[in-house]
């Protein structure tokens, strides 16, 4: 493999890069909490494929990758629904530099490692909630449901019910610590 | 660290428009969806507030899942421990309540009638007996059982020789109560009392 562009390529290459965890949060909001592992694949493809887009195509403007990144992972995310469970092999383009897989995969390892942390930490401040916002919580989080049916549920009016909701939140924030957690 | 220094969140940029809360909840239509997604990629207060909801999102339903499960297995415990008491309840009043069969080997007390065999009451009984004499081969025999007080409680006419050299009497559970009993082996056409007769002691407890 080459890194073609020289400087100029390099520095498209690491702008993709960089849309790595945008393109995680994306894929994670899309499919869900079962889904996590496949979210992390697709967002490595996503960010391959637009790495190879700008390989191919030396003369694009990559000043801003966003709208090729997302793009790809938009069309990404639709080819995964209609063939769920069928993965496809990504056929790796001549051209990519090989500094930006590395980097690529470097990034992908540093997120996995502060997702694992940031998880064991947010189960620690899930544990201090008290009993109501640990279940509004899960009703509204992980069971998907709305704020007027958790309200029905639990017999409380529906603000309460978005009240409850941040402060949970605000909660779980404060346990992470925001210098951390971001 | 990663990516450039985090935005404050609620976010501050007007693009956002308050939208992170919708599309996390995944209530928004699509034109606003992908409205936000294009503010997502440049936005990173609101790729780590995104992040933070789906690992709270993520340890919600990993608790939730083991809250169920744990439940499940305290009614699969319930369930197993009704099983065994309704079974063991069974046992304990049905008459002959346990399938399964006692075996017995009486060759053993072929010497004497001095001490009988102990088996137990209220379950079926396969009572090995030893044939009289080796040219007792491809005869037929029949075995009686009597009780204490001499009264017959089970007669099996025709019963064969075993590979073993022995004849197996099966009883039926609930057909002997406790108590003691002879077992009478005789080939078939002997004279009763002669000495092709055997007798064994037998005492259900």
């Amino acid at each position: 493999m080459t890194a073609p562009g020289g400087e100029g390529g390099r520095a498209r290459a690491a702008a993709i890069v960089a849309c790595y965890d945008a393109t995680l949060a994306f894929f994670c909001s899309r499919l869900g909490p079962r889904e996590q592992d496949a979210a992390e694949d697709l967002a490595h493809d996503t960010v391959v494929a637009a790495l190879v887009v700008a390989a191919r195509n030396g003369d694009l403007d990559m000043k801003n990758p966003v709208p090729y990144v997302l793009g790809i992972a938009r069309n990404k995310l639709a080819d995964f629904l209609r063939r769920k469970y069928r993965r496809r092999e990504l056929p790796l383009d001549e051209g990519v530099p090989e500094s930006a897989l590395r980097d690529l995969a470097d990034r992908g390892h540093t997120l996995r490692m502060i997702l694992a942390e940031q998880r064991r930490r947010v189960a620690e401040a899930i544990a201090l909630l008290s009993e109501t916002e640990r279940r509004i919580l899960t009703m509204l989080m992980a069971e998907g449901a709305t704020v007027s049916e958790v309200a029905s549920a639990v017999g409380l009016p529906a603000p309460e019910v978005s009240r409850i909701k941040y402060r949970a939140l605000e909660k779980i924030r404060a346990g992470l610590g925001r210098g951390s957690s971001r | 660290m990663i990516g450039p220094s985090p935005l404050a969140w609620p976010c501050e940029d007007p693009s956002d428009g308050g939208l992170l809360e919708g599309y996390a909840d995944a209530t928004l239509e699509p034109m606003r969806s992908t409205r936000f997604e294009e503010h997502l990629f440049a936005c990173p207060g609101c790729v780590a507030e995104l992040r933070m909801r789906q690992s709270t999102t993520v340890a919600l339903a990993a608790l939730e899942a083991r809250r169920l499960a744990g439940r499940r297995w305290t009614f699969a415990a319930l369930g197993a421990a009704a099983v065994v008491t309704l079974g063991a309840l069974l046992w304990l009043t049905a008459p002959g309540g346990s399938a399964d069969p006692f075996s017995l080997d009486l060759r053993g007390s072929l010497r004497g009638e001095s001490s009988p065999r102990i088996a137990p009451a209220g379950r079926p009984l396969v009572l090995r007996l030893p044939v009289i004499s080796p040219e007792s081969r491809g005869r037929t025999f029949e075995v009686r059982v009597e009780n204490a007080a001499g009264r017959e409680v089970l007669v099996e006419p025709a019963l064969s020789l075993g590979e073993d050299g022995s004849v197996l009497l099966r009883v039926p559970s609930g057909l002997l109560k406790p108590g003691g009993y002879s077992v009478i082996l005789r080939e078939r056409d002997a004279p009763a009392g002669s000495s092709a007769e055997r007798r064994f002691k037998l005492e259900l407890r």
